[in-house]
Parts: structure tokens; C-alpha cells; sequence
């Protein structure tokens, strides 16, 4: 048990994170109308938490240098040293959370730049958006360094509970309204299902800590998988279901991410999936690791009916928010391939495919709702397909954006999608089960029409009348602007050259799988 | 059966009521009581593996604790946001906020 | 009727308990678990399906003997209270709600503060200023409330 002095250390990221969030709400009360200081107080406060993230991590792993991580040799010195435990084994910071940690933050600076052009027009409510959304972040680092079911928990509310208020963020706006409450109501259904559980695999193991659960599984030997066990993995398998919006627990997610102020939607379909993914990967492959049959299974079901139904659903949409909605269902799909291949095979690289994918998706999907931003703080713009038509011509570097973005989201090389997706596939496959990977290469060639068809849209249709750039009234998001730019730099960047991203995510699950 | 299989059947039999009222009724406020039904049967759930378990870490109780803090969080931020969407509608009728669920 | 079996409950709950259900207590007789113990069960439970019994007999009979002639004048309230006005399902004023809900969070947040006085001893100084930072996190939240104008009645 590690002393308090180092269960200190072990949250210090998340500590910067919640004590930005604090320092943001009481800032707000106190600045009065100057509250453009807000989103650089939180911005620093992430910066600082991925320095501090950053630098425990070059301290564990005794890299050479920075240099070394970023050109790819750093990951042979990853791996050999156990991640800090803290808080009576509560939580544990291992490479594992370093990178998770540093993804978050990542996609928390985004979507505050993002933010930028939407909250220029509703500066009184910008200290409760930081604010929350820093807290979600909070939470999103509690999932990635949570090694107890209680931690877990607490994160995952944590995580969840500001995302509701950020859905209904409109205030006064109906659909916004119609976002926070179906969302609210899908939300704590799902996190009720999932700490019961949760409970329920307390009941079957009698411990709450990850590594005394398998522990106490093992030492059942064949009684482990009893109908307690099958029914308490299947309830988490809900749980994590119904966050992630997989089919058939997808029916908030469209309605929720169209309803929903789009800085925010990009940050849900992101970041939420990102948290719940890593904190779900722990908790499977390191709780759960004997009954691997049973929630792979379970899993199985969820990954083909996601790919199948999200993609399928997207194909009609000609509003273009409803039509990313529904592919980010269809990629959370894609993303419970790695999980299924960490759970039939612990030496396959499902999990470091997902940690890969996460940072791809994030670089191209907050990109593609960016760029919906962007043409909307530029002129009249509700999200149809047919108001996009020949942007190539009133709006060329946007159109560019944009069909990157696309294009990156059906997997086309070179870019960041198709490595992705090339992890993903390959590792489910090294799992020996090709027919999913052939399930859902087809489900990406489906995607392929709704994704293109915009890029088809934007270069080869005519514009529709009164389509004429109208510069904001509230100026020019810069911010936006900037975070769009990054987005597309780190989808090209990672696209012509993957392997930082991929040894930091390999390197990262080392320590996890205990290779 | 022994004590243990009791009490998780009153747990069940409890989170089925919570879910079955979540998933029929189309009052937002009895939608949240049904979520706290849910909770509760966890945490009799909870608290009954402490108890009765061999061989079980005493977490449970404590599980249970956050179980219950978190609920007030969680009824807290509902009823916030039902009361901006009565704000925003305008209207004072019980019956009308059924249209938020759709 | 009820004479026995109200004796029979007060002798029940008068007997010397057994030193293995109340710990701490001196020994006395204990109870014979066959016999004596179900007999005592045995009155208790007649209570209870008597006294249904008697409710239900009773509001029966009064139904049948009792001649019935409502006029409004008699269906009145009569020292019960005031008729209501309008309907009970009118809203309250929202502002009761941000009230109810800054004392649900305060209130429950509480419970942490009754399992730390236990062991309150064990954990030292290092508790001590754990629980603080808690309940500053707490008050931080309520001077941002108060900050924002929620406690205004306004």
C-alpha cells in the first residue's frame, strides 16, 4: 500500500484538471464581463496536467528523451516497470493512464478552440462550459487510472453527470432541452444497469479491486463462470453499451448529438467514447481476464449489430450532424473489435489498435463537426448536405478540410483513418476471427458512400442559391480556425507517418497485459 | 437458499420495478424516483454481499456510500435540467412535459 | 378477545432475552426455541389477523345497519380544515427548487462525515486535513452558488 504523499502523485493530473475546473467556476463569478480569460484558464489548466502526465511518464519509463518517443525508439525502453498504485490499490498510473491521460487532454484543448466561435455568442454561460467540461475530463481520467470497481464508478459519473448539463446547453432552445433530458434519462438508466452490475460482480467475487476480483475468479477455477457471472458481465457489457451508444443501446445518440450545441457533440463522440472505452478496456482485460468467453461474447453481439445498424442508418441522413452521429455509432463498432481481440487472444494487439484508434478518431472526427462550426459562424448554415454543395468554390480551404476529414473517416490511405482501421482489422484477425474483420471491411466500404458523397457534394455539385460567404457578426473564430488546422495537420501527419502515435500505443499496454 | 440469494432476489426483484418504471412511465419526475428505486436495489445488493458473503472484502458498505452520494448528484442534475426545460417551455402543466420524451 | 393476546404480547416482549441475541447483557433464562418460542409467535400473529378482522367487521357491519342519507350539508368538511382552492397540482414557485436542490447535495455529501468521525482517531492528522479539503471543496461550491445569485429570493 502506498503511502498518501504517493497516492497524491499517482491523481496529481487529475488533481490539475479538478482544481482548474474550481478555479474556472469561482473565476467566472469574479471577472465580471472579461470573460474571454475563462478559456485560457482552462486550456493551461490541461496543458499543465499533460506536462505533469508527461514528465511521471518519461520518470517511469527512464526514456532518453522526448525525441526518442516521438521518433518511435523510445519503445524499447517502454515496458519492465510496474504503474504507481495508490489509494489502497483505488487507482494506478501507468503508462497505460499516461497516455490516456495525454489523449485527453488533447481532445479537451480541441474542443475548447473549438469552442471558440460558439461561445463568443453566449459569454455569460462561459464559465459553467469550461467549467463542466473540464470536470468531464476529470472523469475521463479517473476511468483511465481506476483499478477498483468503486473508482470506476465514481469516475464514471463523474464523467457522465457534466455531459448532461452540456447537452442541454441551450438554454431556451427546444431541442437543446429535448438533448439534456433524453440524455439524462438514457445516461443514469445505463450507469444504474452498469453498477449493478458492477455490484454483481462484487457479489460473484466478494472483492472490488480489479486484481482481487481475478484473483478470487481464478480460485473458483470452473464455478467461476457461473449465471452470476455471466449476468454481471453481461449488465456491465450494457452499461458500457448504452455510453458508448452501441446498437441496440444506440437510441439516444442521434437525437442527442443533433440536439446537442455541436462543440459539444464533437467532444461526446470523442472524448465519452474515449473515456468509457479505456475505462472498459481495464476493467475487462484486467478484472474480467479469465471469463474472456463470456463478455467477448457479449461484446461480439454488440460490434455487429454497431457496425451493421450504424452504418446502415447513416446512409440516408442529408443532415450532415445526424450523419456523423450515426457514424460515430458505427465506429464505436469498429473500436469493440479491438476489445473482442484482447478478449480471445491477450497477445493480440486489440487493445493498443484501440488506444491507436482513439487518437486517430479524435484528430478526424472533432475535425469533421470543426469544420460544421466553422461554415456556420461563416454564413446561414443548418447542417444539410444540399448547403454544402460546391463550397470547393466560395470556400476552397474549408472544402479541402472537409473532404480530408471525410476521406480520413472511411479509411482511405494515407491517412490516420486507414491505419486505424488496418490496427483494428489485423488485430481481430490475429485473433482468429476473420469473418468479423470481413464484417466489418464491408461495413467500411458501405461507409465509403455516405462519407464520399459529401466530397462529391462539395467539388462537383453547383451551390444552391444565397450560399455567399457572410462574415460573422460576432467576428471570426480564430480558435476554431486553429483547431480545425490542427486536427487536419495531425490527420495528415499521422497519416504519412503513424509510428509515434502506434509504439506510445503499444508501449502504452505493456504495463496492462504484463508483456 | 441461503441468506445471500435472498437478499439479491429482493435486490433484482427492486431494479426490475426501477427499470420498468423508467422505461413505461412518461412523467420525467417519476422517470428520476424509478432511477433512485434502481440505485437503492444496488445498494441492498451491496450492502447484503458485505454482510452475508464469505470471504468478501467489507467494500461493499462503502461502495454503497458513494452509491448513495452520487445518486443526490445525479437527482440533482435531472431536476436541474427539467427545471431549465420548464423554464424554456414556458408552461406550468405537469402533463405537458411529456413531449420532451418522444 | 384482544385481553389475552395483549397479554401475551406484553409477556413477550418482557421476557428475558437470550445473552447470544443481546450481546453485553447479563445471562438469563433462555428461551426454548420449540415450544415456548412458537407459542409466542402463535399470539402474536392472532393479533394481528384479529385485529384485520375486526377492522373489516366492523366497517362492514356499520355499512349495513347504518341508514344513509347524504346531503351536502353533511358531506361537508365539518373541523377537518378549510375546503381546498384551485387544484393541489398547481406548481410550486421554482426558485424552492434551487433551494431543495443546493440542500440534497450538502445534506447527502454528509454521509462521508459520519463513517471519518469513526475512525477519526486511526487516521491522525493526515484525516484531519483530507476531510477539510472535502468540506472546503463543498463550501467552494456553495460560495460559487451564493456568488451566482441562487440564494437570492428574487
Amino acid at each position: 500500500m502506498a503511502d498518501a504523499n504517493n497516492s497524491v502523485l499517482v491523481i496529481l493530473p487529475g488533481i490539475v484538471i479538478a482544481c482548474t475546473a474550481l478555479l474556472v467556476f469561482m473565476a467566472d463569478t469574479f471577472v465580471g464581463r472579461r470573460k474571454e480569460i475563462l478559456p485560457w484558464i482552462a486550456a493551461a489548466g490541461l496543458v499543465a496536467a499533460a506536462a505533469v502526465a508527461a514528465a511521471q511518464w518519461l520518470d517511469v519509463d527512464e526514456l532518453g528523451s522526448l525525441w526518442d518517443l516521438v521518433t518511435g525508439r523510445g519503445s524499447a525502453v517502454f515496458g519492465g516497470r510496474e504503474g504507481e498504485a495508490g489509494f489502497a490499490g483505488m487507482v494506478a498510473l501507468d503508462k497505460f493512464a499516461f497516455y490516456c491521460t495525454l489523449l485527453f487532454c488533447v481532445i479537451g484543448v480541441l474542443t475548447i478552440m473549438l469552442s471558440d466561435a460558439y461561445m463568443k455568442k453566449r459569454r455569460d454561460a462561459m464559465g459553467e462550459f469550461y467549467g463542466l467540461l473540464l470536470l468531464v475530463i476529470a472523469g475521463m481520467f479517473g476511468m483511465a487510472v481506476s483499478t477498483d470497481l468503486i473508482a470506476l464508478f465514481i469516475a464514471f459519473e463523474l464523467m457522465s453527470l457534466p455531459t448532461y448539463v452540456l447537452a442541454g446547453f441551450l438554454r431556451g432552445d427546444v431541442r437543446s432541452g429535448e438533448a439534456a433530458v433524453k440524455y439524462f434519462v438514457n445516461g443514469a438508466f445505463s450507469s444504474a444497469v452498469l453498477v449493478f452490475g458492477l455490484a454483481l460482480l462484487y457479489a460473484a467475487s466478494g472483492q472490488t479491486n480489479y486484481a482481487g476480483i481475478a484473483e478470487a475468479m481464478s480460485g473458483l477455477g470452473a464455478d467461476a463462470e457461473s449465471g452470476l457471472t455471466v449476468v454481471a458481465l453481461v449488465f456491465v457489457a450494457v452499461g458500457f453499451g448504452f455510453k458508448i451508444a452501441a446498437v441496440p443501446f444506440h437510441g439516444w445518440a442521434p437525437d442527442v448529438y443533433e440536439g446537442a450545441p455541436t462543440p459539444v457533440t464533437a467532444f461526446m463522440s470523442v472524448g465519452i467514447k474515449a473515456g468509457a472505452f479505456v475505462g472498459f478496456l481495464k476493467l475487462f482485460t484486467i478484472a474480467a481476464v479469465g471469463l474472456g468467453d463470456i463478455w467477448t461474447a457479449a461484446l461480439t453481439v454488440l460490434a455487429v449489430l454497431t457496425m451493421v445498424v450504424g452504418n446502415a442508418l447513416a446512409l440516408p441522413q442529408r443532415n450532415l450532424k445526424r450523419m456523423l452521429a450515426y457514424s460515430s455509432i458505427a465506429h464505436a463498432g469498429y473500436l469493440l473489435l479491438g476489445l473482442i481481440a484482447t478478449g480471445a487472444s491477450l497477445d493480440s494487439a486489440g487493445s493498443s489498435a484501440v488506444l491507436f484508434y482513439l487518437g486517430a478518431y479524435t484528430f478526424m472526427n472533432i475535425g469533421a463537426f470543426g469544420i460544421l462550426v466553422w461554415i456556420r459562424n461563416r454564413r446561414a448554415f443548418r447542417y444539410g448536405l444540399d448547403e454544402v454543395a460546391g463550397l470547393a468554390r466560395t470556400m476552397p480551404w474549408t472544402a479541402i478540410g472537409m473532404a480530408l476529414f471525410m476521406v480520413s473517416l472511411t479509411g482511405i490511405p494515407p491517412l490516420v483513418g486507414f491505419w486505424g482501421k488496418f490496427y483494428l482489422f489485423t488485430a481481430i484477425v490475429d485473433a482468429g476471427m476473420t469473418w468479423l474483420a470481413i464484417v466489418a471491411v464491408v461495413m467500411s466500404a458501405v461507409s465509403a458512400y455516405y462519407y464520399l458523397r459529401v466530397v462529391w457534394y462539395l467539388y462537383f455539385r453547383e451551390a444552391p442559391e444565397g450560399a455567399e460567404v457572410v462574415a460573422d457578426d460576432a467576428g471570426p473564430a480564430l480558435g476554431s480556425a486553429v483547431a480545425v488546422t490542427l486536427a487536419a495537420l495531425g490527420v495528415l501527419a499521422l497519416g504519412l507517418y503513424p509510428s509515434p502515435l502506434i509504439s506510445a500505443a503499444q508501449g502504452a499496454l505493456r504495463v496492462l497485459i504484463g508483456g | 437458499m441461503n441468506p445471500l440469494d435472498w437478499w439479491l432476489l429482493l435486490a433484482v426483484l427492486l431494479f426490475c420495478i426501477g427499470a420498468f418504471g423508467v422505461l413505461a412511465r412518461r412523467n420525467t419526475i417519476l422517470v428520476i424516483m424509478s432511477l433512485e428505486l434502481m440505485l437503492n436495489a444496488v445498494n441492498i445488493a451491496l450492502v447484503a454481499v458485505a454482510q452475508f458473503r464469505a470471504g468478501s472484502a467489507g467494500a461493499g458498505v462503502l461502495f454503497s456510500l458513494f452509491v448513495i452520494t452520487v445518486a443526490a448528484a445525479e437527482v440533482t442534475v435531472g431536476l436541474g435540467i427539467v427545471i431549465a426545460n420548464y423554464r424554456a417551455k414556458r408552461t406550468v402543466q405537469a402533463d405537458r412535459f411529456d413531449e420532451m420524451k418522444g | 378477545m384482544l385481553a389475552p393476546a395483549l397479554g401475551a404480547l406484553v409477556e413477550y416482549a418482557d421476557r428475558p432475552l437470550s445473552p447470544s441475541t443481546v450481546p453485553g447483557r447479563r445471562a438469563g433464562p433462555t428461551i426454548h426455541m420449540t415450544s415456548e418460542y412458537l407459542t409466542n409467535w402463535f399470539y402474536v400473529w392472532s393479533f394481528i389477523v384479529s385485529g384485520a378482522v375486526l377492522v373489516v367487521l366492523i366497517l362492514l357491519v356499520s355499512k349495513l345497519v347504518n341508514p344513509s342519507h347524504p346531503t351536502p350539508g353533511k358531506l361537508a368538511h365539518y373541523e377537518c380544515g378549510i375546503p381546498p382552492v384551485g387544484s393541489p397540482w398547481s406548481p410550486f414557485a421554482v426558485r424552492y427548487y434551487v433551494f431543495a436542490l443546493l440542500f440534497l447535495v450538502f445534506d447527502v455529501e454528509a454521509v462521508f462525515l459520519f463513517p471519518w468521525t469513526l475512525v477519526f482517531r486511526t487516521l491522525g492528522t493526515a484525516g484531519f486535513i483530507e476531510m477539510m479539503l472535502f468540506v472546503a471543496v463543498l463550501v467552494w461550491g456553495l460560495v460559487y452558488a451564493w456568488r451566482k445569485g441562487a440564494l437570492e429570493w428574487a
